[in-house]
């Protein structure tokens, strides 16, 4: 099966946040113009509620301001921002193009008398073009005031700045370095809480139940526009007005420094809140329970003989693929029925498995007490999950039964002699699918957003269940990707910033063509052969070994991949470069929503080193994470950046629009797309495989077992 | 303009019965739907007779959402010791225990299982009750609400379900658990069947109002 994303993806996205941005935000916080939750200019100590994601263009002097803020946890959140500065360098000039990260930390709550207290760093990991570290503390008086005032290092100690008090600590806080900007992109610790600092503040008043007063003494001078002959403040202080239509909505006008007008928009979602709740899924078959008089009126078929268990096996597997599921296999010995099962539809595996259940309630003789459901993905068995029909009867629709259903449920590895998969009967192995592409490039050097459209036409044959070719054709219709600036060359091989030769590429293209045997060596390892044209830049053979119980929050891989870049028409030929990279792999389930990985290995480029990654994880799939990569390539030969980036967001489809879907819309946010650190694409990688029908996944998903 | 428009036309067409629709096309749906009016006209509940509903097989009863302007017909899909399941032919179910709303399935803002025993029991006088209920929330988690219910003396009322009249005892219930607060109210025959109830199924959804055929 075709496990790359979904086409359209990006516009789908467009469409609905804009359309369902709701629930989000209450009042009380507003965006400023960084994104960040503020005031104008300034920062407050506010956080939103956790899961909050935010997405603000604001206006600003010379700038416009791009930026993604996601409240991680209750006290932590990060931003990326990507800016466009007019006129940099002075009047006339050009205008640059700048990424920057930034973290706040909220460390003292908010008390009767105490204000609450954050700590923040603005651009800390880019040019730093707008870095700045700031101490503040916020203090709601009554319902509508609130009060803020902070101590800003950095831009924010650049008006009437005094000595660092941090200097009683250590003489070396008294004076900011200069940052060196060749390359960008570093954390900027030489820097971080040095030179002068200076006092900010402001108050918010809010007006009525949507429009919000606003008021600041910022101390950013704007010392660099100064300089520049650019812009100069002629007043510290900024108001403005924030204007909430509805919620998920924020609309800001403001008056800054005494010269000008700005404006700030937001669109705000909580990733914690499904516009549909628990969604639209149709409801399932209850559970027939073993009644005295269920007993008395229904006549079950024999399993033990052939024409009894064909009757069981055929009116099952009917039920249970009018659920969107497919039975694959079906073993019946005395009390103890074994499924193993397919699920193209549900997202939560649980939800599959409770569905399944109840259907057996129905499909099973009297004496049959346990079922042992195994979740088949690519045709590898992921786990053994038991579920005594017993407490199936007793749980349903009562209080507190999801969590004993999970506790009374037995989750093992699924044994490896259990073999590969038996051919399901009547399933269908061909599908192709024709539809719009929507490809997007965002925030490349000199436009924040390029886009192609085109017609996909997708199919993919299982010769066997473990053993799929599937592969894609591509005619662009139209699009402005090809127009981008070309990519400044690194000193390393180009595997990644000649993307802009593959973007050119005329006429019809193959993404990718790909022939992938999956295979289960053990009871908790998982195997992967691919062969083909990997991506739309690699092509070549990859190998995968993982090792993950179905009990464990740990799991490790290896992967090694011997690739050759491909023509840049994307048809059949390749180029002379050719490379085998490969990794090792931990992956850890922190059990709290955060998951880590780390690989280990060398990259595209042939430069070795490590990519550690952060994901945000909510039981109901919305996902945000951030990813950096170290190799051995010097900073100088990785060209702007000094090393890769970035964060990505991937939202189920079944969260925008409440019907069941193993689809995602994703996409990433890279600092800036460079050739060290960069691994092959390869569709199918064991983890996001089998992981999802292991636990803990499975009891972070077990809310939906009775949905 | 032309390129937009052929991309529009392009109609995603496929072999695969069981895919779901793309994102793209789900977005597309959500905003016709969103600019076509609805218009109104007559209501299931206006066009419905008491012929009519002599001549539905099976048990059935008439649902309304009112927050949602929604009227269904749903038929008894399965009555077991864990309540008596009643499916619309949408599939979306309700789930009662002898009247009391236990379960729904397919609303959005669901009721995974609800506990109504101490409300039945104590029926009939007034007083208060607790009642348990597990929501499944947008984050995928269950929501467990203990609610305490204040119950009314049983006052009678006459009520009219489809030109058939009966004699009701009206039974009032307020709920709350200090952040989640609602109203129920019970219309019970001589019988103890609950002929009409006006029962409370989550914020998003809002009341169900629930008439036995």
């Amino acid at each position: 099966m075709k496990t790359s994303l979904p086409c359209a993806t990006t516009s789908a996205l467009a469409i609905t946040i804009s359309l369902i941005a709701a629930g989000a935000s209450a009042q009380g916080h507003t965006y400023n113009l960084y994104g960040e939750p503020g005031l104008i200019e300034m920062p407050t100590a506010d956080t939103v509620p956790e899961g909050e994601v935010a997405l603000t263009f604001g206006s600003a002097v010379n700038q416009f301001r791009n930026t993604f803020t996601f409240q991680a946890t209750p006290r932590l959140s990060g931003s990326f921002r990507y800016a466009r500065i007019d006129e940099f360098g002075g009047p006339g000039e050009d205008e640059t193009f700048d990424r920057s990260f930034d973290l706040r930390f909220r460390f003292i709550d908010e008390g009767v008398y105490r204000p609450a207290v954050a700590v923040g760093l603005r651009d800390f990991l880019g040019t730093g073009r707008f870095s700045a570290e700031y101490l503040v503390a916020t203090k709601r008086i009554g319902e509508r005031l609130s009060v803020t005032g902070g101590l800003g290092w950095g831009r924010l100690g650049s008006r009437d700045g005094f000595e660092n008090p941090l200097g009683v600590l250590d003489e070396g806080f008294e004076t900011r370095p200069e940052l060196e900007i060749e390359e960008g992109g570093e954390v900027n610790t030489d820097q971080l809480f040095r030179g002068d600092a200076a006092i900010f503040g402001g108050l918010s008043y809010q007006v009525t139940d949507t429009l919000t007063f606003l008021a600041e003494y910022s101390s950013d001078a704007y010392t660099f526009e100064e300089e520049t002959e650019v812009f100069e403040a002629s007043s510290p202080v900024n108001v403005g007005l924030s204007w909430r239509p509805r919620p998920g909505f924020e609309f800001g006008l403001h008056y800054l420094y005494g010269e000008e007008l700005a404006a700030s928009a937001s669109i705000v979602i909580n990733a914690k809140e499904r516009p549909t709740v628990g969604g639209f899924d149709i409801a399932p078959l209850p559970v027939l329970v073993r009644t005295q008089n269920v007993l008395a009126a229904e006549s079950w078929d024999d399993p033990s003989t052939a024409a009894g268990f064909e009757a069981i096996e055929g009116s099952l597997a009917q039920a249970i693929e009018g659920e969107g599921l497919v039975l694959v296999d079906l073993d019946i010995r005395g009390s103890v029925a074994r499924v193993r099962y397919e699920n193209p539809r549900y997202r939560s595996e649980p939800q599959a498995m409770g569905r399944i259940a109840r259907l057996l309630t129905h499909a099973m003789p009297p004496n049959v007490e346990t079922f042992v459901l195994t979740p088949q993905r690519t045709g590898l068995p992921a786990s053994a999950v038991t579920i005594r029909r017993t407490d199936m009867e007793r749980l349903e629709n009562q209080p507190g039964g999801t969590e004993l259903s999970f506790d009374r449920a037995i989750i093992a590895d699924a044994p490896a002699e259990v073999g590969l998969s038996p051919e399901p009967a009547d399933v269908q192995r061909f599908r192709y699918n024709l539809a719009p592409y929507f490809r997007i490039s965002s925030f490349d050097s000199s436009e924040p957003v390029r886009g192609e459209i085109g017609a996909e036409l997708s199919a993919s044959y299982d010769i066997r269940p473990n053993l799929i070719l599937q592969g894609a054709l591509r005619q662009r219709i139209t699009g402005n990707l090809e127009e981008g600036d070309p990519i400044q060359p690194t000193g390393l091989e180009p595997v990644r910033t000649n993307i802009g030769f593959y973007n050119e590429a005329d006429g019809v293209t193959i993404p990718d063509l790909t022939l992938a045997y999956y295979f289960k060596p053990g009871d908790q390892l998982y195997g992967r052969v691919t062969g083909g044209y990997l991506e739309r830049m690699f092509g070549g053979i990859s190998t995968e070994l993982l090792w993950s119980p179905a009990n464990s929050p740990w799991a490790f891989g290896a992967e090694v991949n011997a690739v050759q870049q491909r023509d840049f028409d994307q048809r059949f030929g390749f180029q002379d470069y050719d490379v085998v990279t490969g990794h090792v792999s931990a992956y850890y389930d922190f059990d709290n929503g955060f998951y880590g990985r780390v690989d280990v290995g060398r990259y595209l480029a042939g430069d070795s080193g490590a990519t550690f990654a952060l994901d945000r994880e909510f039981d109901n799939g919305f996902r945000v994470g951030g990813f950096f990569t170290l190799t051995d390539a010097s900073e100088e030969d990785f060209g702007e950046g000094s090393f890769d980036k970035g964060v990505s967001v991937s939202i189920p489809t079944d969260w925008f629009f409440g019907t069941p879907s193993r689809r995602r819309i994703s996409t990433s946010l890279n600092s800036l797309t460079r050739d060290g650190g960069q691994r092959v694409s390869v569709p199918g990688r064991l983890y996001g495989t089998v992981s999802g029908a292991q636990n803990p996944d499975l009891e972070e998903g077990w809310g939906r077992f009775w949905r | 303009m032309l390129a937009f428009a052929g991309f529009l036309a392009l109609a995603a067409c496929s072999n695969d019965d069981d895919r779901e629709e793309t994102p793209f096309q789900q977005a597309t749906e959500i905003v016709r739907d969103r600019l076509t009016p609805g218009e109104p006209g007559p209501t299931l509940r206006d066009g419905l007779t008491r012929a009519q509903i002599q001549q539905l097989p099976g048990e059935v009863i008439f649902v309304e959402i009112p927050d949602r302007d929604a009227q269904a017909l749903m038929g008894l899909l399965i009555e077991t010791p864990n309540g008596a399941t009643y499916v619309t032919p949408e599939g979306i179910t309700l789930t009662f225990e002898q009247g009391f709303l236990k379960a729904s399935r397919g609303l959005g803002g669901d009721i995974v299982a609800g506990d109504s025993r101490a409300i039945r029991a104590a029926l009939g006088t007034e007083g208060t009750a607790i009642r348990f209920y597990d929501y499944l929330t947008g984050e995928d988690r269950i929501d467990r609400r203990r609610l305490t219910c204040l119950l009314s003396a049983p006052e009678p009322e006459r009520i009219t379900v489809f030109e058939v009249v009966y004699g009701t005892a009206r039974i009032d219930e307020t709920c709350s658990d200090g952040e989640l607060v609602f109203d129920n109210v019970y219309w019970i025959d001589e019988g103890g069947v609950v002929r009409k109830s006006r029962q409370f199924v989550s914020l998003s959804v809002g009341h169900v109002i629930v008439e036995q055929l």
